[in-house]
């Protein structure tokens, strides 16, 4: 985490130095003005799992420099999950290409509920948990309200999946079935997505 | 400038995806573990005794004796119900018997399980139910505490109570099963009456369709997995096991007495068994089928076997077979009849009682067994096994003991329900 926190800092520092663009403003015309945004991505996740792809779509208000919209997407980390969150971003430049950071914050849905298969004589069942991500990225505006965006950062994302199967078994008689084992994880992964606004 | 920011994502990314072998997820393991409470074999048979009614719990054996039901607790012990009017049935007592499983009674004795051993119960004073007698170890599938050579109870030590514990670990550390116990046992005691009954003493009560003991006559017959036991009971305190029969099998399930045949049920078929020679049955017929838990019944012609699916039973059958025993040494099928997800059953006269799980109790009239028909179910519960007699049908189910009047089949009612506690 602190890496990760450290990391952060020094992205900002690097954007906030770089000096006012020169261009064609594109970004100036428009920023005034309130409108629909729709944002699609691709992403990779890295983390102790190994790699897995996300999908997501973000659809909100864009007001000047600002963005605001409600996301959804497939996470394949581990466990395929649909993250439902809120995503706030800002462009940290007025400039048709800019650097922009970003947060989102919601909820984790288990794509499987239950899984009867996994366990003998038993079933598995997953339920929902936080899900957070936050970053930075760069967006090169390629026409007036389309713009390739290119972003990297951290997603958190938690899911609990109880276990339920045969808690004893009497040598005679039905066995006694129950709650075994919770297991609550918190997965941490670093992200690296392509994508496109319109 | 614009070189200068894709310049500096660039970097930032191969931090990131360096900082990615630095992440570590988090994963934790909740699950009780079980610390076990011995006690000596000496303490264990003092506390088999009868004490204050407890409240039920769990789906265990049936069995009626006169005007009371005795409703086995899995691995505790046994309630005893005085059932003399069936709308308000009483549950006056408990008799505390560790991994109780199964019992029968006879006269003024009951007959229970406890562990390997069998223990003989005098319930003939109602103020003082106490073990009078047990036989060691002779239900060796089931032993839990003779080991080597030890047979001495002052010696033996028993599990008689677990101690719960709530457990975090990471997920790292592996878990084997915490929370399997062996046996989760506890204490009680019990008190009931019987002196004034009329019931001479050599009579036997009724079990359920999914019972493992079963009293005919003068023995006491006891199934396994794999074998069939008899005791003779000439000595109703004494009993003195007279035979072991090997099955063949080792998925025995029931045995059902009816006149001088024995009925056993197995995961993969009927046996039936004879006893004119009490001491030592011996095998009739056997009739196989898929695989499947299977309780039996029989009547005089025919033979009623449920087959049910299920993750203990295995097998995908769920259906009742109605077979031909009429030539005993060959029974044959006479005909199937689909269903939910069937368990015990009972029949009185033409009247055919079974517990269809999920879908409650259902009631066919089986005067003509080519042509079975349903004329009641009963949902609402999950039903276990049942009891039919007397124009009462006892169904113990996955939350408690229900009772119907059945005198009029086209409508029957609701006599009384005790629930099952938390």
């Amino acid at each position: 985490m602190k890496r990760i926190a450290l990391l952060s800092v020094y992205c900002f520092g690097v954007f906030l130095h770089v000096p006012a663009q020169t261009g064609e403003k594109l970004s100036n015309r428009k920023a005034s003005h309130i409108g629909f945004q729709s944002l699609n991505q691709l992403g990779l996740l890295e983390g102790e799992k190994g790699s897995a792809f996300q999908l997501q779509t973000i659809n909100g208000i864009k007001y000047q420099s600002w963005f605001a919209g409600a996301g959804i997407g497939i996470d394949y980390y581990k466990f395929r999950t649909i993250p439902l969150f809120f995503d706030l971003r800002k462009d940290l430049q007025a400039k048709d290409r800019t650097a922009f950071i970003f947060g989102d914050i919601g909820i984790n849905f288990p794509w499987v509920k239950t899984d009867d298969q996994e366990l003998w004589l038993g079933k598995t069942e997953y339920s929902n948990g936080l899900y957070y991500e936050m970053g930075m990225g760069y967006k090169i505006t390629i026409r007036k309200n389309d713009a390739l965006l290119l972003s990297a950062g951290y997603s958190f994302k938690q899911v609990t999946e109880k276990r339920y199967g045969v808690l004893y078994c009497p040598f005679i008689g039905p066995c006694q079935q129950g709650l075994i084992e919770k297991l609550d994880y918190g997965l941490k992964r670093v992200n690296f997505k392509l994508g496109w606004s319109f | 400038m614009k070189k200068n920011l894709l310049t500096a994502l660039l970097p930032v990314c191969l931090l990131l995806m360096v900082c990615s072998g630095c992440l570590k997820d988090d994963c934790t393991r909740t699950y009780k573990l079980y610390y076990p409470v011995y006690k000596s074999l000496t303490d264990v048979r003092k506390n088999m005794k009868s004490g204050p009614a407890q409240s039920l719990h769990q789906t265990g054996r049936l069995y009626l004796f006169g005007k009371y039901i005795f409703l086995n607790e899995p691995d505790k012990g046994i309630h005893v119900i005085d059932n003399s009017n069936p709308s308000i049935p009483k549950n006056i007592s408990f008799i505390t018997i560790p991994g109780n499983a199964e019992l029968a009674v006879r006269g003024n004795y009951l007959y229970a399980d406890s562990y390997s051993d069998l223990a003989v119960f005098d319930i003939s004073n109602p103020v003082n139910i106490n073990a009078k007698n047990f036989i060691s170890n002779v239900f060796p599938e089931r032993n839990r505490f003779y080991y080597g050579n030890s047979s001495n109870p002052d010696s033996v030590k028993v599990v008689v109570d677990y101690i719960e514990k709530d457990t975090m670990v990471s997920c790292e550390t592996m878990n084997y099963r915490q929370t399997s116990c062996v046996t989760c046992s506890a204490s009680s005691g019990g008190v009931f009456y019987l002196s004034n009954s009329s019931i001479p003493s050599t009579q036997a009560g009724i079990g359920g369709s999914m019972a493992r003991f079963t009293i005919l006559d003068n023995y006491l017959y006891t199934v396994s997995s794999s074998d069939l036991y008899s005791f003779n009971l000439s000595d109703g305190m004494a009993p003195q096991q007279s035979a072991k029969t090997n099955l063949g099998n080792w998925n025995i399930e029931t045995i059902y007495p009816f006149k001088d045949k024995l009925f056993i049920g197995s995961t993969n078929g009927m046996f039936i068994f004879g006893v004119t020679d009490p001491a030592h049955p011996a095998q009739l017929a056997q009739f196989s089928h898929v695989r499947s838990c299977d309780p039996v019944i029989a009547d005089g012609n025919y033979a009623y076997v449920t087959l049910r699916s299920g993750t203990t039973c295995q097998g995908y059958s769920n259906q009742m077979d109605i077979l031909s025993i009429a030539n005993l040494s060959s029974p044959s099928l006479v005909k199937t009849y689909p269903m939910t997800n069937p368990h015990g059953l009972s029949k009185d006269g033409n009247t055919l009682f079974i517990c269809d799980g999920k879908d409650g109790l259902k009631v066919f009239d089986a005067t003509d067994v080519y042509s079975v028909k349903l004329v009641k179910q009963l949902s609402g519960m999950e039903a276990i096994d049942v009891i039919a007699a007397n124009n009462t049908v006892m169904v113990i189910a996955a939350d408690g003991l229900y009772q119907y009047d059945y005198a009029d089949t086209s409508n029957i009612k609701l006599l009384s329900k005790i629930s099952f506690g938390k």
